[in-house]
């Protein structure tokens, strides 16, 4: 297969899920979608490469994750313009349930909502999560049990069988 | 999982994006245009090694850490770095600086949550006030060939975290480093020399045999690390290397 057609591809087949998880990470669809493409326009400079990987998705998935958390860092600047030019125009809304469950992803410490939005949004295994995050996986189980149960209490659910991971 | 919280994860999925994707057309685009962007960027890097050769061969510094500052400490560079933007790591650290390999970038995390190698040190305190100063950090890392099996890395990983700050701030930062190695993991760490490259570094040797360099150039800060068992010297002149290519 070409590198193009591979790639192009690659990027249909997977761009929607790595929005879902960068959207559920930063709580901000608009700087989700933007990571997501700038992850994308990367592994194209390294397409010779990263199509050999074993998960090329892993990488980008990576790559959009730093670039989101670093992008965080500018916030203070997007306030200022915000405050300057005043809101975007609307865009059609999630629907409630989706707002409440983003709005709770946002009050996890960080390493719990990674875990839950890579086994859940992103199907990892608990192996593949501990991999991706450098801890071991044992960790990653406890930050997943944590996580659910901070989430049905912000968002008000019963997990009776809260037997998962 | 069957519970309320899945279905709502579910339903997360088919989340609409805010605008339609860009095209794979685009996005191709977008990537060469950034190839390009960073050959320049590249291309003025090396110009600038050589100036610096060309001008310099004296060790800067005296080899000890400096006074602690409380404020923000204006640059000793004299010209700004030609790396304004989040794409530095590529630029600082290549693999033809590492020797021999078959060199790939990983996608390896290098730490998690706050955005700064030293914070999982002081445990509960973050440990750095100048933070929320820091502009954006690039990292990059190279391993010796693909990875061996999916459980783990046994092939040494050479790192390299490149942060900006606003201006002044850099210096204080650095400043954060030493207290945080002294402050919170004197057992496992201890800060052994410094000014050996930029406007001022500082040389970090964790318990065993490994070593960490921290290059400050103006308002960039480079962290490089080595695997362990790279030694002094070798950590020193990889941090000697990243501090030309941010000057």
């Amino acid at each position: 297969m070409a590198d193009t057609e591979s790639f192009d591809e690659f990027y249909r087949a997977s761009r929607q899920r790595l929005f879902v998880a960068l959207c559920a990470l930063t709580g901000d669809a608009g700087e989700a979608q933007d990571a997501v493409h700038e992850a994308f326009a990367r592994a194209w400079q390294r397409w010779d490469s990263i199509r050999g990987y074993g998960d090329p998705e892993a990488w980008v998935r990576t790559v959009a994750r730093r670039i989101a958390v670093s992008r965080w860092r500018r916030a203070r600047n997007r306030l200022t313009a915000h405050r300057r030019h005043g809101p975007p125009p609307a865009l059609p809304g999630p629907s409630a349930s989706s707002v409440a469950l983003r709005v709770a992803l946002a009050r996890l410490p960080v390493e719990q909502r990674t875990a839950v939005v890579l086994h859940h949004l992103c199907d990892l295994p608990v192996s593949e999560v501990a991999r991706e995050t450098g801890v071991p996986e044992g960790t990653v189980k406890a930050r997943l049990f944590r996580g659910r149960r901070a989430l049905a209490e912000l968002l008000n659910v019963d997990l009776s069988e809260d037997s998962h991971v | 999982m069957s519970d309320p919280l899945h279905e709502m994860l579910r339903e997360l999925r088919n989340a609409p994006a805010p605008a339609a994707f860009a095209s794979p057309a685009a996005v191709r685009r977008r990537g060469r245009q950034r190839s390009q962007r960073a050959a320049v960027a590249a291309g003025t890097a090396v110009l600038a090694v050589g100036a610096a050769v060309g001008v310099t061969m004296v060790p800067s510094g005296t080899g000890r850490p400096g006074p602690v500052s409380s404020g923000p400490v204006a640059s000793r560079s004299a010209a700004p770095s030609p790396l304004t933007s989040p794409d530095a790591a590529a630029v600082v650290l290549r693999p033809a600086d590492l020797g021999p390999g078959d060199w790939e970038e990983t996608g390896a995390e290098l730490f998690n949550g706050p955005l700064w190698f030293w914070a999982y040190l002081c445990a509960g305190d973050l440990g750095t006030s100048t933070l929320e100063r820091q502009l954006w950090l690039d990292t990059i890392s190279y391993r010796d060939g693909p990875r061996p099996s999916p459980f783990g890395d046994t092939k040494p990983v050479y790192s390299v975290i490149v942060e900006r700050y606003e201006p002044g701030w850099a210096a204080r930062n650095l400043t954060d480093v030493r207290a945080a190695v002294n402050r919170c993991a004197p057992d496992e760490f201890a800060v052994v020399s410094g000014g050996f490259a930029g406007d001022e570094s500082v040389l970090v040797r964790q318990h065993g045999d490994r070593y960490v360099a921290v290059v400050r150039v103006g308002d960039l800060i480079a962290t490089v690390l080595p695997p362990p068992g790279r030694g002094e010297q070798f950590t020193i002149g990889l941090a000697r290397v990243a501090a030309d290519r941010l000057s």
